[in-house]
């Protein structure tokens, strides 16, 4: 149950590729009230000051069906330029795709209401990850596993699960993994923990 | 009153001066004091008449003297190094294919009795024991925002190149350690028998049983072989332990005033896992008197350490959209980003074996002790 979006130096885990566009705050989510629950961590510190620290992966558009939702944009918060009306904030985003980042995954399959129902118990390399606003996730969580939220609309495809640098086996080469270390094991409840993410814009490019 | 400022400016200044700050710190923190002597004064440059640049209330004299001024990097942690060269052999590979070594680890047979007109009966040769290694490229790459370098006034981030080579020493010093840490090696040198390893803890008399037991040692044909074991490498939670054995003149664990007679040359290796009080610890030959070469560390010819590079800035400054450009100051970065992009690379490998040897070059110059056992 993490409250705050992923933070941290290793948050990066390519060195790219990075195509940064620049959107409003009031554009991204689920982030602060853009979300179910209305209380998802915000950009922002207390003093109205950007966190540098913060990098959740995020969609830019709509939450509706109706504003074309799941064919938002997704990518990784890399900075936001805080404005005095937070909704006015500048989010830059890395909407690249093949960037790979550390963020919160949670192992949700579908829902029941606002209940996470199902869970993923065995997730491996490349399986699908979606910008998930439903209220089951904690504040500081953006991904899940299922393709639809709470409400039964779709989400948003952000990319697909993928080995951190530090995940490979090496001993081939004299490093120090004499096997692959994914967690591909997770109990049959709700986990929510780091993962690596490739970044994808799965809908978009289906679309 | 303005005495005391000029003290206080004085203090200030040989503060700083003993830190070891910048003449432009110094200056900063000058004008500082001198502006509020001019407050006092009412000798100012902001004088009547003159355009009110900014307005300082008491609350920006504390700033000035307890968060502006006093702002200075300090040194960070230094860093335990692990002297791992005594214990590898280095040899260099002329580029990153597989590089094949051959060594005679066997000898000529016995001569045998012949009577008379008899015929000598033929002998034999081993075949040879083949190693193979190779260099492989480590790389860590970071990029810098063109603001932070500016934004950056106390110079944290001019460290960053020595970071990057201490980063590269520590990896290869983890390189090294793992070679035989790592479970395969152990395995081989445990399954080798009591010659080979032990689960005592480190004591004087262990340190001598292994000494023997390198003693002992034998070739492909189990003809003895100079095989002393020189180097004690242990967990940084023996270094005492070790210094102790050595320096001891007699045995400390025996009460019958047993001469100590092990010598060794220590070293530490603080990448060694183990929690004490059972803390691993290994012994070496030294292969520059033997030939034993417990292990090696390929090299790639031409590149004897780690390099730093810096991604040249891909724009030049310009008057007009056709005339010739100058080259800018590489801080300026990257023409799409603004960022700096600075890359550190190593080449080096071993001889990896999976399954059998791990990173053991040669078994018969190595020893373990799993330091288990009271």
């Amino acid at each position: 149950m993490t409250t705050e979006f992923y933070q941290g130096t290793d948050w990066q885990q390519s060195s790219g590729p990075h195509v940064i566009r620049q959107v409003l705050e009031n554009d991204v989510w689920p982030v602060l009230d853009n979300s179910e629950s209305g209380a998802k961590d915000s950009l922002l510190n207390a003093s109205g000051a950007y966190d540098p620290a913060l990098h959740p992966v995020v969609a830019i558009g709509g939450r509706t069906a109706a504003d074309g939702r799941p064919l938002n944009v997704t990518g990784v918060v890399t900075d936001v330029t805080a404005s005095s009306t937070v909704a006015e904030s500048l989010v830059r985003v890395n909407i690249a795709d093949g960037m790979i980042v550390r963020n919160y995954v949670a192992n949700v399959l579908t829902y029941d209401g606002t209940l996470a129902t199902t869970f993923e118990t065995a997730p491996v390399p490349g399986q699908p990850v979606y910008v998930d606003d439903s209220q089951a996730l904690a504040a500081g969580v953006t991904l899940s596993m299922s393709p639809l939220n709470e409400d039964g609309l779709r989400n948003p495809m952000a990319g697909v699960l993928f080995y951190c640098q530090d995940e490979y086996p090496s001993d081939m080469v004299g490093g120090p993994n004499a096997a692959a270390t994914f967690d591909s094991s997770l109990s049959e409840s709700l986990v929510e923990q780091t993962y690596c993410v490739m970044l994808l814009n799965g809908w978009r490019e289906l679309a | 009153m303005r005495r005391i400022l000029g003290f206080l400016k004085d203090i200030r200044r040989h503060q700083l001066s003993q830190r070891g700050a910048s003449n432009e710190r110094l200056a900063e923190a000058g004008a500082l004091f001198d502006f509020m002597d001019a407050q006092l004064t009412g000798v100012r440059v902001d004088a009547p008449n003159t355009i009110l640049r900014e307005t300082l209330v008491s609350a920006d004299f504390t700033y000035a003297i307890m968060e502006f001024v006093n702002r200075l990097a300090i040194p960070g942690y230094e860093k335990k190094n692990f002297n791992f060269e005594p214990l590898i052999f280095t040899d260099q590979v002329t580029n990153f294919l597989p590089h094949n070594r051959y060594q005679n680890r066997g000898a000529f047979d016995d001569l045998e009795y012949v009577g008379s007109k008899g015929q000598a009966r033929p002998g034999s040769i081993d075949d040879a024991t083949k190693r193979v290694h190779s260099a492989y490229r480590f790389e860590k790459q970071i990029d810098i925002a063109y603001e932070t370098l500016v934004n950056d006034d106390l110079g944290y981030l001019e460290d960053t190149i020595r970071l990057m080579g201490e980063a590269a020493r520590r990896t290869l010093e983890k390189y090294v350690s793992r070679m035989y840490t790592n479970a395969t090696s152990i395995a081989r040198l445990t399954g080798l028998g009591a010659l080979y390893s032990q689960n005592g803890r480190l004591t004087t008399a262990r340190v001598s049983e292994a000494r023997m037991a390198f003693n002992q040692r034998t070739d492909a044909r189990a003809n003895p072989i100079n095989a002393r074991g020189q180097y004690l490498v242990v967990h940084s939670g023996l270094v005492d332990t070790a210094q102790q054995i050595l320096r001891s003149t007699q045995v400390a664990e025996l009460m019958t005033n047993a001469v100590n007679v092990v010598t060794f040359t220590p070293i530490e290796d603080p990448y060694i896992t183990g929690t004490a009080p059972n803390l691993p610890w290994y012994m070496f030959t030294d292969w520059r008197t033997n030939n034993i070469r417990p292990f090696v560390l390929a090299r790639l010819q031409g590149w004897t350490g780690p390099r730093v590079f810096r991604k040249r800035a891909d724009m030049e400054a310009v008057t007009t959209l056709t005339g010739a450009g100058a080259m800018v100051e590489p801080v300026l970065g990257d023409f799409d980003t603004g960022n700096i992009a600075l890359k550190i690379v190593d080449v080096f490998g071993t001889y990896i074996d999976g399954t059998t040897e791990g990173n053991l070059w040669d078994y018969r110059g190595a020893y373990y002790s799993t330091g288990t056992a009271p």
